[in-house]
């Protein structure tokens, strides 16, 4: 008796949090699980636009795309992208660690809000200028290097084969640095000062302190940054879009040409409405497993037993 | 262990919600997440029959009594689309380079008022960027009658030879169609309309005749080709003698649009006869061959071009179109060739500039005609509207009513119609002989995006590849042979999938 | 002491130069919105415009209805902004103190797609809001933002973080879960609020392609689809007008980061992020 009592009151005591959750469990599921169920079935059929005619097809779309020469590349492409983008997260560490060092005050915040700027302005206006910051010939950043090293620099940022990635990396730095600073610096001003302190008895030169304090008490933040770093990374689209003058073909030799402007591509430029959806189910598993990987690797989204 | 379960319990929860929504695709019942692509689908085809069957009688009508519009019922024509009706909006625009004020829309939509009070008409405009993605997205919303710049968009229209052959007179009154080969609406083989334009833009080359005369040049008749354009190039390309600065011979088109460099090689594959599409009723009939000689000539003389263009042409950004007094490019081409004679009016230097049709076609049954390629602003009836009489009637009085005219030509823009093309030479003078000349010789299905030379709606990303290629030809990091390979390539590789 | 206070002057001026660099494309822009020579091709740069005058501001006013614009984009950048916050923060108590059946499951559940890009779905998602008469109304672009799975996920972290010996406080009191998150969590987490309320309305005013494709209507329409009106044709942009939209679009951005900033960095230290 008193066991079906316990047990009911366990289940009130249940039932009430999921009030809180429903609404956006429910959104979840009509706006994202749905529709991305339909994806999965489109990917199963030969459709061109979707609405005009379908023929089921099976796996073959997806065949079809892994032999695709155009597909692979833009595959590559987005990985090392990705990669290089993660250059976000050192250079927003040493920033922070940089703007720390000022203290507490309004130099400090001074600074925060000024390198925080372009993550504000990114619209697509401030991206179409970047293509005159980039460019080879009389292009702004090759102008400020010159300057700089004294010697004449003309390197085609976003226009040769060989640098295209690396200019593009810039543009990504540039726009999203300001959030890595931020994040790093919020977690270096959690770093208890006693442990500093303890360090300077001991001697340590400032690198010393990075090197072997801060840099290893950071690792949660570095995983943050990591895994919303690869996620974004993984579906990088419109800068390069934008970039590549409102369209996916990549320019140059297609070296730009991520998953998700491939997937545009055939969406809307060359309807094959079929190919798109399973390049999008591809680009999924693959953040997915990524995701989970992680999850292994770093029990992030498990601190449930430190609590 | 215990992620590996998340992951699993995730996984079959994934694959439940894709279970669940692909039986809502069998098309059970209209429940809230009914969006369902197979009762979509049924209720378009159905609207696709009926407004066929629609347009059969209505057809038969117009042959015997000549028109079947109700004047008396009251309805609403919706149009959406990118173009000039976008830049223009309802209520005008400044023009940027002049300043002064260019009319908006409004003025279409009062004079059709007045001569149909019973049909209203509603004008959404949609932007450039991502234009393909809003409209295709707006006809599966319904209630769409005239597809703004719908002509490329061939799984979305209907074909209008029909309306056309009903209407000789018409087809009389304007320069040319836009016609599709593709089996969304036809077999292949065929030539099909699916748009007509209101303006006009056909490719014209304009030579810094200030250019020529310091370098002791002459200046080409209308009758130059291709080749003569590369050693005109080559010649004018350097430090000008009197002025000292740096000049380049020649500026390719739309370098920075991936999307529409294409124009360059198809004009220059026109002029050469180099076909590579042969067509069958359907793509598996259609044999596709971009590695041949001819074919390799065209990019051979795209990459040799490129030796003579600006650094902003060979990267393919911030390149203008504008003839100014700064100009430092000898031989320049591109469309809206009336907008830049204003440009150049207003800053008086009209005179400095020669406006030339493009180089002759050297091969082939058009030979002797300009090699000339035409982009336009055009119209297209959506094939699931319920208003297609009303949609063409729009459409006729948009290219041909003299209001609608003069309005295009307010707006800097060259009209469909001999008839407005008048106003266009009183203002021009005998500037505007280029672009008589390339618009009387252009053969209705030959400057289209779909030819014997080029096809960017059946044979997968042509577009964008030719786009890579065109960069990559005039950076000089690809050769003509692994060019023509590359876009081999990509066709075959798109047509393995279908 | 002076050692350090060179070491100071010497780390400002590094950050100042740095800085400079960073904001260059950003006074640019600002520049070519006051520069009568940026039309379709950009003018060389310069510090200041080459022939200053304001047409590009009038002429941005001529072409679209700009007021109306940006009073859709405010309305809809507030009413998105306001709607994913406060739903990830119930989302975010829930799994922060709930004990419930089903918690991790709906926990992964809701992470999983954090990384389902919206193109892959915009066409399903385009059609069922067709069938539900949607089109051309602001639902399409609000009922999407009661799911914000990265702000579910913050704001977990973030609450998480809170002592529970507060929560126990209020439930000794005798009230019940609402109260403890009305009095409780959403007062604490200010710093959280602010920093998805930013990071949300820079996305909401950004927005650019669902809003092209779900509103017809130019009266509805927002500013960033507005702007791309500016484009002369399909291949050339006119700069001018552009960049003059860009920089009344960013002013209320930069207004709200203004005053929420420090929170963001406090939001940041609390979460579970910290080492």
């Amino acid at each position: 008796m008193s066991n079906k009592k316990h047990w009911k009151m366990q289940l009130k005591k249940q039932l009430r949090w999921y009030p809180f959750l429903i609404i956006s469990v429910a959104a979840l599921v009509l706006f994202v699980y749905i529709p991305m169920g339909h994806t999965i079935s489109y990917s199963l059929y030969n459709v061109s636009i979707v609405g005009y005619g379908e023929k089921f097809v099976g796996l073959k779309n997806y065949r079809t795309l892994l032999g695709q020469s155009q597909f692979l590349r833009s595959l590559w492409n987005t990985m090392a992208l990705t990669v290089m983008g993660l250059l976000t997260i050192p250079l927003g560490f040493f920033l922070a660690v940089f703007i720390n060092s000022l203290g507490k005050g309004k130099t400090q915040s001074f600074f925060r809000i000024g390198f925080y700027l372009p993550n504000i302005i990114t619209g697509v206006s401030v991206i179409l200028m970047f293509q005159a910051v980039l460019q080879g010939d009389g292009g702004l950043l090759n102008a400020f290097l010159s300057f700089i090293t004294g010697r004449e620099i003309s390197v085609r940022w976003i226009s040769d084969v060989r640098y295209a990635k690396l200019g593009a990396t810039i543009l990504w730095c540039w726009m999203n640095t300001g959030y890595s600073m931020l994040v790093n610096l919020a977690s270096l001003q959690s770093i208890p000062s006693e442990i500093y302190e303890a360090a300077v008895v001991d001697g340590a030169t400032p690198w010393k302190k990075i090197r072997y304090l801060t840099i290893p008490l950071m690792k949660n933040c570095f995983t943050f940054l990591l895994v919303t770093g690869v996620i974004n990374g993984l579906s990088r689209f419109t800068d390069l879009y934008i970039l590549g003058t409102n369209s996916s073909a990549g320019l140059p030799g297609g070296t730009l040409q991520t998953i998700l402007m491939y997937i545009y591509q055939f969406s809307f430029e060359v309807p094959n409405f079929g190919i798109s959806s399973a390049g999008s189910m591809i680009l999924f598993a693959l953040v997915f497993v990524f995701t989970m990987i992680n999850v292994k690797m770093t029990g992030f989204l498990n601190d449930e037993e430190s609590n | 262990m215990k992620r590996k379960k998340l992951a699993s319990i995730l996984l079959s929860g994934i694959l439940v919600m894709g279970l669940l929504s692909g039986c809502g695709s069998s098309g059970q019942g209209s429940n809230a997440s009914g969006g369902d692509a197979g009762s979509d689908n049924a209720s378009e085809n159905t609207a696709v029959t009926d407004a066929a069957s629609e347009e059969e009688s209505t057809d038969g009508n117009a042959s015997a009594e000549g028109s079947a519009l109700n004047e008396d019922e009251e309805i609403t024509l919706h149009l959406f689309g990118p173009g000039l009706l976008a830049s223009q909006g309802e209520k005008g625009a400044l023009d940027m380079i002049t300043g002064l004020e260019t009319p908006g829309y409004e003025v279409i939509e009062d004079r059709w008022n007045e001569l149909h009070p019973n049909v209203h008409l509603e004008i959404e405009a949609a932007p450039w960027d991502n234009w393909q993605s809003a409209v295709q997205t707006a006809a599966l919303g319904g209630e769409l009658d005239v597809i703004l710049h719908g002509a490329t968009l061939t799984a979305l229209v209907e074909p209008l030879d029909d309306f056309l052959a009903a209407d000789s007179e018409f087809r009389e009154k304007i320069y040319t169609t836009e016609t599709r080969r593709t089996t969304d609406v036809n077999d292949l083989s065929i030539a099909t309309t699916t748009g007509i334009p209101y303006t006009l833009q056909p490719q014209i080359a304009y030579l810094d005749k200030q250019i020529f005369d310091n370098y002791g040049v002459e200046v080409p008749d209308a009758s130059w080709t291709w080749s003569d354009m590369l050693s005109l190039a080559e010649k004018l390309t350097g430090t000008d003698p009197v002025t000292g600065k740096q000049t380049f011979g020649v500026q390719l088109d739309s370098m920075d649009n991936a999307n529409n460099s294409f124009f360059n090689y198809q004009m220059i594959a026109s002029a050469y006869d180099a076909k590579v599409f042969q067509y069958g009723k359907t793509v598996e009939d259609s044999t596709v061959n971009f590695v041949n000689e001819k074919t390799e000539k065209v990019f051979q003389m795209i990459q040799d071009l490129g030796a003579y263009t600006s650094s902003n042409v060979k990267e393919g950004m911030n390149i203008s179109n504008q003839l100014t007094a700064e100009n430092d490019t000898a031989i320049r081409y591109s469309q809206d060739a009336f907008t830049h004679f204003k440009e150049a009016d207003a800053a008086g230097i009209s005179d400095r500039f020669v406006f030339l049709p493009m180089p002759v076609i050297e091969e082939g049954s058009h030979a002797g005609n300009p090699s000339s390629f035409k982009g336009c602003n055009n119209m297209a009836i959506c094939n699931t509207s319920k208003n297609k009489e009303w949609a063409w009637e729009f459409i006729k009085f948009m290219v041909t009513d003299p209001e609608c005219v003069k309005w295009v030509i307010d707006c800097g823009q060259i009209p469909n119609t001999p008839d407005g093309m008048g106003s266009v030479i009183e203002i021009m003078g005998d500037k505007a002989n280029a672009i008589v000349t390339s618009l009387e010789g252009m053969p209705d299905d030959f400057s289209n995006s779909t030819t014997e030379y080029y096809n960017n709606i059946s044979f997968g990303p042509v577009v964008t590849s030719l786009g890579v290629v065109t960069h990559d030809l005039v950076n000089g990091t690809i050769s003509p042979a692994e060019a023509a390979n590359q876009m081999q390539k990509t066709v075959d590789e798109y047509l393995a999938t279908q | 002491m002076t050692k350090g206070k060179i070491r100071r002057i010497i780390n400002i001026t590094l950050l100042a130069a740095l800085l400079l660099i960073v904001l260059t494309p950003v006074w640019w822009a600002v520049v070519l919105s006051f520069d009568r020579a940026a039309t379709t091709a950009l003018p060389e740069f310069s510090w200041l415009p080459h022939e200053l005058s304001t047409f590009n501001y009038k002429a941005a006013a001529r072409l679209i209805d700009l007021p109306r614009y940006y009073l859709n984009t405010l309305f809809v950048t507030a009413v998105n902004t306001f709607v994913s916050v406060f739903f990830a923060m119930m989302c975010g108590f829930a799994f922060a103190k709930g004990k419930f059946w089903g918690k991790k499951f709906l926990y992964v559940f809701m992470l999983a797609v954090m990384m389902v890009p919206f193109e892959s779905r915009m066409v399903p998602l385009f059609i069922q809001y067709r069938n539900w008469g949607m089109l051309n109304t602001w639902f399409p672009l609000i009922l999407g933002q009661f799911a914000y799975v990265y702000g579910i996920f913050f704001a977990r972290q973030n609450i998480a973080a809170l002592p529970d010996s507060l929560v126990e406080s209020v439930y000794l009191d005798g009230g019940g879960v609402w109260r403890v998150f009305f009095s409780i969590i959403l007062p604490l987490s200010k710093p959280v609020m602010a920093t998805l309320g930013i990071l949300q309305a820079i996305a909401h005013w950004n927005a650019y392609l669902w809003p092209l494709v779900v509103i017809r209507d130019s009266s509805k329409q927002v500013i960033s689809v507005g702007v791309a009106l500016f484009n002369a044709q399909q291949d050339s942009v006119y700069y001018g007008p552009r960049m003059a939209v860009a920089v009344l679009s960013a002013i209320p951005l930069a207004i709200m980061f203004l005053f929420l900033q420090k929170y963001i960095v406090a939001s940041v230290a609390v979460s579970g992020i910290k080492q």
